[in-house]
This record gives C-alpha cells, sequence and structure tokens, in this order.
C-alpha cells in the first residue's frame, strides 16, 4: 500500500503542467535523436544530457524518462527503415522490421513496434513498481563484498554476451576501468594518472566517454567507410494501419517478449541483447510461419521490440534501487543522476522520494504520450531520415562537441572528446565492442570501493569473497559465464573433429 | 552500436554496392584484420604495462586502509597485458578472416584534424564561428559540396544553440568576436 500511495503521490509530481511539458519535449526530442541514423538510446541522452544541465532535478529527470523511451522508440524507427540498429538490443528488430519495410509492410512493422512498445513499456513499469521497493530491501541486506560479487557478474555478462571476440571485449571493459580510476583516489586522497592536470583530479565524465566513443566514433567511422557505404530508405506505402491478422500475430508476442524483457532487464546482470535474442529465437519456434522470418514476420518485430522495451525498463529497478546500471542506457541516466550529485541506491527513495516516484510516474505518462504524439507523427520521423547525411553527420559532430564543453565549460573535455573519438574509432576498426568500456568506467570505482571495503572486512584477506555464500555463488557464476563461450569454442570444435573423421 | 556493422554486413543483401566504386580513391589505406587485432593488442599490451609502471609509484603505507590505492589500478593494468596478450594470440592464430574491409584515413583525419583546431580556437573565435567549421568540414568530408550553404547552417545552429543556451538557460558559451554585442556578463 506504501508503493501505491507514493506513486499516487509521484503521479502528483509528474503531471504538474511544467514537468508534464517536459516529459513531452523529453519524448519529442529523444524520438527526433534517436531516430537518427547510427544514434541509439543512450547516445540520445548523452547528447541531450548538457541540456538539462539548467534545469532542477526532477523537471530534468521526467524529461530523462521521456528521453529514454523516445530514444528507444526512435531507435527501432531507423532500424526497420533504414537496417541501422544505433543498438544491439534493436538488432533483432531490424533483421525482419527492415525485411518487412522491403516487402512494403514499413508501417505496418512501426506499427506493431510501437503498440508493443506501448504494451510492454507500461507493464514492465507496473513490474518497475512493484520490484523496485522489493529491490530496495534486499540491497539493504547486501555487504560490501556481495556487491562486489554483483558489479563483477554484471560486468562478466556484459563484457561476454557482446562482440564476437572474449579478448576484444576485456580489453574494452579493463580501458574502461583503467579510466575510471583517473584522478583522486577517494580514500587516500592520492592523485592517480592525473599527470598533474588539475582537470583530471575530478576524475572523467562518463558522458565524454560515451559521446566520444559512441558519436564521434562512429562518424570517423563511417567517414572511413563512405566510399563503400549505401543504403536504402523505404518509404511507407499501402494501408498505414495494422490488419486484424497483423494483431492476431502480433499481441501474443508482445506479451511473451514482456514476459522475457522484464525478469532479464531488472536482473541486475541483464542488458538488452539477451532477451530481444532469447525473444526472436522463441518467436520462431512458436510461430506457424516459419519460414517467413528472416523475410518479414511480423511476429518478429513484435517480439523483440517488447522484449527491448520490457527489459530498457526493467533495468531502472536495480539502477534506482542499487545504483547499478546494466545497459548503457542505464549507464547514461546514472550519469544523469551524477550531474545532479545524485546517487541512487537503497537510500534515494528514502531521501529523495519524490524525485524517484516522479520519475517511475513520469515513465507512465511518457509511455502514453509517446503513442499518442509519435503515432501521428511517423511521416515527420520518416522525413528525419531522408536529411542527408551529410549534413546529418555534420550536426552530430557540432552537438557532440558542444555537449562535451557545456559539461565542465572547459575545452579540456574538447581534447578528452578528441582522444575518445580516435579511441573509439580504433577500436570499431578491430571490431573491439565500445559498452564495456561505458560500463567499465561508471562501475570501476564502485568495484573498488566494495572491494577495498570487503578487504577491510576480512582485515586484508580476499577470502571474505569466498566465505560469504552470496558473494562467492557470484563471483563463481560470474568465472562460468566468462569461461563458457571457450568451453562452447573446445566442445564444438571437438564435435568437428569428431564428425570429420567420422566423415573420413 | 558496435556490432551495427556486422548486422548490416550479415543480413542485408548488399544492395547497390556498385553505386560508389565509382568515386575518387582516397590514398593511406589500411588492410588486414589480423594485423590490426595484432596491433591493437599489443598496444594495450603496452598501456597495460605503462599503467602497472606509474601504479607502482603511487605512495602506499595509509594504515586505515587495508588494500591501498595502488590495489586496483594495479589489477587492471595486469588485465589489461592479459587481454592485449589474448588479443594477439588470437589474432595469430584464428584463420584469417574473409572479411577484410578497407578504411580511408584521410577523411578520418580531416574531421579529427577539425576537433582539433575547434580545441584551440573555441575560446578565441566563440561558438558560433567553430560550430560553423566543425559542422561545414564534417559535412564536406561526408560528400557535401556546397560549402556555403554548410557554412551557413553550421553558422545558424551555432547562433541558435548559442541563444537557447546564454539566453534562454544562462549558461555560458564561448562569445568569443561577438562578445562586444551582449551585455557584459
Amino acid at each position: 500500500m506504501d508503493t501505491f500511495l507514493a506513486l499516487l503521490h509521484g503521479f502528483e509530481v509528474a503531471l504538474q503542467p511544467l514537468n508534464l511539458f517536459w516529459a513531452a519535449v523529453g519524448v519529442t526530442l529523444g524520438t527526433a535523436v534517436g531516430v537518427l541514423p547510427g544514434i541509439g538510446p543512450s547516445v540520445a541522452i548523452a547528447l541531450l544530457l548538457p541540456i538539462t544541465g539548467g534545469l532542477d532535478p526532477t523537471p530534468a529527470f521526467i524529461m530523462f524518462a521521456g528521453v529514454y523511451y523516445g530514444a528507444q522508440y526512435g531507435g527501432s524507427t531507423a532500424s526497420i527503415l533504414l537496417n541501422t540498429p544505433g543498438e544491439s538490443g534493436a538488432m533483432m528488430t531490424a533483421l525482419d522490421g527492415h525485411a518487412m519495410a522491403r516487402k512494403g509492410r514499413a508501417a505496418q512493422a512501426l506499427a506493431t513496434a510501437a503498440i508493443g512498445s506501448f504494451v510492454a513499456g507500461t507493464i514492465a513499469t507496473i513490474g518497475l513498481t512493484l520490484v523496485a521497493p522489493l529491490l530496495v530491501d534486499l540491497a539493504l541486506l547486501l555487504g560490501a563484498p556481495e556487491y562486489f560479487g554483483l558489479i563483477v557478474l554484471a560486468l562478466a555478462v556484459i563484457t561476454t554476451i557482446l562482440g564476437n571476440s572474449l579478448s576484444l571485449g576485456f580489453i574494452s571493459l579493463f580501458l574502461g576501468l583503467l579510466i575510471g580510476c583517473v584522478g583522486l583516489d577517494p580514500q587516500t586522497g592520492q592523485a592517480r594518472f592525473s599527470f598533474g592536470a588539475m582537470e583530471l583530479l575530478d576524475g572523467i565524465d562518463t558522458v565524454i566517454l560515451a559521446i566520444g566513443l559512441f558519436a564521434v566514433s562512429e562518424i570517423l567511422f563511417a567517414a572511413s567507410r563512405a566510399r563503400y557505404h549505401t543504403e536504402e530508405l523505404y518509404r511507407l506505402a499501402g494501408s498505414l494501419w495494422m490488419s486484424a491478422q497483423d494483431w492476431s500475430r502480433s499481441w501474443r508476442s508482445w506479451l511473451r517478449g514482456t514476459a522475457i524483457g522484464f525478469p532479464l532487464g531488472a536482473l541486475p546482470a541483464g542488458g538488452s541483447e539477451l532477451p530481444t535474442i532469447l525473444s526472436y529465437t522463441l518467436e520462431r519456434r512458436l510461430s506457424p510461419h516459419k519460414e517467413e522470418f528472416g523475410n518479414g514476420a511480423i511476429e518478429g518485430v513484435a517480439g523483440p521490440e517488447a522484449a527491448n522495451n520490457a527489459s530498457a525498463a526493467g533495468a531502472i529497478a536495480p539502477l534506482l534501487a542499487l545504483g547499478l546500471p546494466t545497459s548503457a542506457t542505464a549507464a547514461m541516466l546514472l550519469a544523469g543522476f551524477q550531474q545532479f550529485g545524485i546517487r541512487p541506491g537503497p537510500l534515494l527513495f528514502e531521501t529523495n522520494a519524490s524525485l524517484v516516484w516522479g520519475l517511475i510516474a513520469s515513465l507512465y505518462i511518457s509511455n502514453v504520450l509517446l503513442l499518442v504524439l509519435n503515432l501521428p507523427m511517423v511521416g515527420l520521423w520518416v522525413r528525419l531520415l531522408t536529411l542527408p547525411r551529410p549534413l546529418l553527420f555534420g550536426g552530430i559532430v557540432a552537438f557532440a562537441s558542444l555537449g562535451a564543453y557545456t559539461l565542465n565549460y572547459n575545452t579540456f573535455d574538447l581534447a578528452l572528446l578528441f582522444l575518445f573519438g580516435l579511441l573509439g574509432f580504433v577500436m570499431r576498426v578491430v571490431n573491439a565492442p565500445v559498452i564495456p568500456a561505458i560500463l567499465g568506467l561508471i562501475l570501476g570505482p564502485l568495484l573498488e570501493q566494495h572491494l577495498r571495503r570487503s578487504l577491510a572486512i576480512g582485515e586484508g584477506s580476499p577470502m571474505i569473497l569466498f566465505e560469504r555464500p552470496i558473494s562467492c555463488t557470484l563471483i563463481l557464476l560470474a568465472i562460468v559465464v566468462v569461461l563458457s563461450p571457450l568451453a562452447v569454442r573446445i566442445w564444438s570444435a571437438r564435435a568437428d573433429r569428431r564428425a570429420s573423421t567420422g566423415a573420413a | 552500436m558496435g556490432q551495427r556493422k556486422d548486422v548490416a554486413s550479415a543480413m542485408t543483401p548488399r544492395i547497390g554496392e556498385g553505386s560508389s566504386a565509382g568515386r575518387k580513391r582516397l590514398p593511406l589505406r589500411l588492410s588486414g584484420a589480423g594485423w590490426r587485432q595484432a596491433a591493437f593488442g599489443f598496444s594495450v599490451f603496452v598501456l597495460g604495462g605503462a599503467a602497472a609502471m606509474l601504479t607502482s609509484r603511487f605512495p602506499v603505507g595509509f594504515s586505515y586502509d587495508s588494500a591501498g590505492p595502488r590495489l586496483f589500478p594495479g589489477l587492471v593494468a595486469a588485465g589489461l597485458m592479459l587481454s592485449g596478450l589474448c588479443a594477439v594470440t588470437d589474432a595469430v592464430t584464428s584463420p584469417a578472416s574473409q572479411d577484410d574491409e578497407e578504411y580511408d584515413l584521410l577523411p578520418v583525419a580531416l574531421i579529427a584534424g577539425t576537433l582539433l583546431v575547434q580545441i584551440f580556437i573555441l575560446k578565441w573565435a566563440g561558438w558560433p564561428p567553430t560550430a560553423a567549421m566543425v559542422f561545414a568540414v564534417t559535412a564536406w568530408v561526408m560528400g557535401s559540396r556546397n560549402l556555403l550553404r554548410d557554412l551557413a547552417i553550421g553558422l545558424g545552429f551555432g547562433i541558435v544553440t548559442l541563444l537557447v543556451f546564454n539566453v534562454g538557460l544562462g549558461l555560458n558559451l564561448p562569445l568569443g568576436v561577438i562578445a562586444g554585442l551582449f551585455p557584459a556578463g
């Protein structure tokens, strides 16, 4: 009942006309930026963070909620029409969504994505409302060793799932952790890796790394490949509405996608890749139209898109209750919290209840706004996609430098942006995933803090991490996760060898 | 985002690939995915080594902190060296990749160079002209050939954002050469 009252209060905050206005601004800007090719929800939030710098925390977070869902929706529009998923969570949507667009069914693909996102977002936000307070109770039971295990597991899952090379994923992760060490050591006040630069003593801002690794490097990469790059935009044609058959084939997929996406997103080691892939696989297995998958099966859009949105909403639970972002997008929201000096975690629900519940309530509202504003405006978003690429890219670079500079009004940050842009370009060229670096930077300081606290509890002995059952289980799970691709590789190599000797 | 290339290449039939081939080739190209990964892994290994060396120079001896400021960076440095080495071994042992793409470095250098110039002239020139420069150069590199129009669009973007930030939100983007037009402060 407490939760219900708190939520009611949250709605009271979120429904104030001015806050409602910020939610609408957030949804619109989020969609507009998210729809740009190659720009995923996390970059959209990173680019829009500086704009909220002049606002109070509550309206700022209400706007973030709008941007979060808006960018999610915009991203799926770009995936469907251009086949440029801005983030790994939209990859599965792009498969059949783009195939539908090629067949002239872009409008139906966009509609099932939008309505599916709405259904999934609403159910998952209800789930979030119920789960977040439970996670808070759980969080209060966890000590430093358990937190350490949890973060290790989260990083292990994300690093292992992303990309196709374990070593490159770990390089990315350790680069992020190293960047996270820059600045004053919070416990002893020692300057680390600061090379005498005043600007580095405070550490490096996650937003700069994110804009550099995501946006700037994306432009540099596109520039290096411009000669080879072609893409085709599929316009909306024919009926813009979903037929009765489309509806009947979609609704179960929406619900199944939600059922997969929310719990996996809410787990402190989620991310959006696993739920979308699982949902796609499940839909293909259950569908009577298996042959359509890959060629424009509507279930293949409805399921993963719902799973993507549900996991996005789910990811807000560990973010708010444990202070643990489990996706790049959630990491950007955490960066937003840090911008206001607010630290998410169990205490936030007590110290800043109206902000937390206002944020959750505006997630409901943004979801409705998204449907109301965006379905009629789909033509406008599609037109945004037809902007000439050179102008689009020029705008993104100008916007990226604006975002980096306005963080601290310091050209030093522009120099960092330049370095991270080049680093991201090199990482893209060698095909190393960049998301582990972002999460490494944002979670690194927490990881170190909990490690040192654990060692203090264990009086200097690292065995403390294995003596407590929860932390021991979490760390062992992390090891299993990391070793599993190796095991699969060895196993399949052995199977190959057996098959080839059998054939000979 | 990092996976975009894979998806695009794996899932789409390459439509109209020939249409861009006629464009003039720029010099400076990289090739050989294996070599690139090996070089990347080795650089990361060296970086990890450098980080380890710096870490060993952090002062220690704070009795109230049983782990000290060296432990975590030391672990990270070791992780960098190890994963860098693994990337080199992977590159050497795995069979040559079929998907050997080429990258033009000149456009990359042009855009990166503009960002570098921006760092030094932003305070002096002010935000709008800098924004115009960044915008127009990027657009030009990406194939736009209407420099005057692009400069105008970039300048317009710069002026609008300057007004939104400085007048609307009360923040301070550098005015530079047009500082005289605004009342002091």
